[in-house]
């Protein structure tokens, strides 16, 4: 028997080529345990018919002694991946029954390696929520405390690996995606530099905020997945040149808090106790620990909520039911559009293409999109200045631990739990969430790292120190 | 906001508005555009919009062959005729 709870790509790494196991084995061990716990959770839609023979073909990679870092390795996809052949939803009925026409520029790497993906994941419909409480195929729930939410909008992502149903994972983070899940399931979550990983075949929800990236058990895996993945690609014009890859810092010694940004309303008086514990432990472990004022890091939420609406009703203005997807037919071109738009749609998703066509529309374009860029703009130069006096930014990662299903009573509600996320997303900075404790009520808690632009080797050195092993 | 204004942007983004739909988005958009306002009272002195990203340009050549992916791409498409994609009458 493989322990799969205790697994990591390291370990399994060693067992694959010291054939204490393989692949095959290794990925019927998940696909047993995704027959026991996938039902309760809803963590993935789909297992890949085709699954065991890429575990076969990893095997005869590692046979012939080619192996590479991920050959053989089980991870799960969110639904919004292309993954040629397969299919992907983005958890959408507009979506449904589409199969992928081409790869993601992750899934080739995934590919050349010759990892094993096992199948795709539940997430909020078009990666807009922070519970998976919008997508059309039913809530994911949290493997660590089922009666709460797996977070979102990578909830079934982030439940693979929590359940112990993948041995890593990819999501999407836009404004929070990968990491408030993951800090509400109690694992590692990574949103790399904007740029490292290429989105080609992500499908595009904020094109200036998005970013794949890993949800792993370990700091160590996060790094080797985000090593392997982090390429540059021709197809993603905004992807960086890995020679302009720069962080000028090489390690960390000073680590600021930004006082007055955790005196928000709505901030868990635990959330925030431990918060101080983990700081307590970070000095344990000979960091500085410095109070910081970013002063309009505050109005990063509302930044967001501007631009990201208003690249959501462009991105999602091509599903209009006539190259693929739903469809269905009016008396004209634009009653076709406006009756698939209607049934194809979830609330969430509609909500936002309309906020983002108001933000747009002639009279508000100033007032709102314009000031937003202007402001991201500053919040930027805030946050580069800042790293001039420390290393890396700590705050916790989820205003609160994970929340039952329907306790977010309005959309608004919903959207203040990204309140410590979405900095990242507005700057382009790294950041990544780690476990850091339970609650009373036996919830995981976190902490969450930001480090200057290309700085992810300083999330994980710190990152690698302060978990849990 | 008014129902028209709810009515006239599901108009714009080519999305039906359902009668019923009408009062739940004007009471979630006050509440939204109510927390987004707060960006109005920031000074952000003489800043003009910078985007921070910058275009990486590949070379405009087509790496394909003709026909290529046609059959991939047409075998999504919900109505096709002769290798077309097919519309209802635009004029």
């Amino acid at each position: 028997m493989i322990d799969l709870k205790k697994l990591t790509i390291k370990k399994a790494q060693d067992g694959l080529r010291n054939k204490e196991f393989t692949s095959l084995e290794l990925t019927n061990a998940y696909i047993e345990e995704i027959k026991k716990t996938n039902e309760n959770i809803n963590a993935y839609l789909e297992i890949f018919e085709d699954a065991i023979d890429q575990a076969k073909k990893a095997d005869e990679i590692i046979s012939k002694g080619e192996s590479k870092t991920l050959t053989g390795v089980p991870l799960a996809i969110k639904d919004n991946l292309l993954f040629k052949d397969h299919k992907a939803g983005a958890s959408s009925k507009i979506l449904e029954g589409y199969f992928s026409t081409y790869d993601a520029k992750v899934i080739e790497t995934l590919k050349e390696e010759g990892a094993v993906i096992i199948g795709r994941t539940n997430m909020d419909e078009f990666a807009m929520g922070s519970s998976t409480e919008t997508s059309a195929y039913g809530i994911t729930k949290n493997p660590k405390a089922p009666h709460t939410v797996a977070g979102g909008s990578s909830g079934g992502s982030a439940a693979t690996v929590a359940g112990d149903m993948a041995l890593f994972s990819l999501g999407s983070d836009t404004g929070g995606s990968i990491r408030q899940p993951a800090g509400f399931c109690g694992i590692v979550g990574l949103k790399p530099t904007y740029g490292t990983i290429s989105r080609s075949g992500l499908m595009a929800m904020g094109s200036s905020l998005d970013i794949i990236g890993p949800f792993t058990k370990s700091v160590e895996d996060a790094e080797i997945v985000f090593n392997t993945l982090a390429k540059e690609d021709a197809k993603d014009s905004t992807c960086v040149l890995e020679k302009d890859r720069i962080c000028e810092k090489k390690e960390v010694k000073k680590i600021g808090v930004p006082r007055s940004f955790l005196k928000g309303e709505g901030i868990n008086k635990e959330t925030l106790e431990n918060f101080e514990k983990s700081l307590d432990k970070l000095r344990g472990l000979g960091y500085e620990i410095v109070d910081i004022d970013i002063p309009l890091m505050e109005y990063s939420l509302a930044v967001y909520y501007v631009l990201m609406p208003a690249e959501v009703s462009t991105n999602l203005s091509r599903f209009d039911g006539i190259r693929y997807g739903l469809s269905i037919s009016g008396k004209d071109v634009a009653e076709s559009y406006k009756k698939t738009k209607e049934a194809g749609f979830g609330k969430e998703a509609k909500r936002r293409i309309l906020l983002g066509t108001y933000v747009l529309s002639h009279g508000y374009y100033d007032a709102y999109y314009n000031k937003a860029v202007k402001l991201r703009h500053k919040i930027t130069e805030e946050m580069k200045k800042v790293f001039n006096e420390v290393d890396l930014i700590a705050t916790p990662t989820t205003p609160s631990p994970a929340f039952a299903p329907g306790a977010k009573a309005s959309p608004l509600e919903m959207y203040l739990s990204d309140i410590f996320t979405v900095p990242a997303n507005i700057t382009g900075v790294p950041a990544i969430s780690i476990p850091a404790g339970n609650s009373s009520e036996g919830l995981p808690l976190d902490i969450q790292f930001m480090a200057p632009h290309f700085g992810e080797k300083l999330l994980f050195e710190v990152g690698k120190k302060f978990e849990v092993k | 906001m008014t129902n028209e204004d709810i009515l006239k942007l599901g108009e714009l983004a080519k999305i039906e508005i359902k009668p019923e739909e009408i009062e739940s988005f004007k009471k979630d958009f006050e509440s939204i555009l109510g927390y987004i306002k707060q960006i109005e009272s920031v000074d952000v002195g003489d800043v003009s919009p910078s985007y921070l990203t910058e275009n990486i340009a590949r070379e405009d050549v087509s790496k394909n062959t003709p026909g290529e992916f046609s059959s991939d791409l047409l075998s999504s498409a919900p109505n096709t005729e002769n290798g077309f994609i097919k519309v209802k009458k635009i004029l």
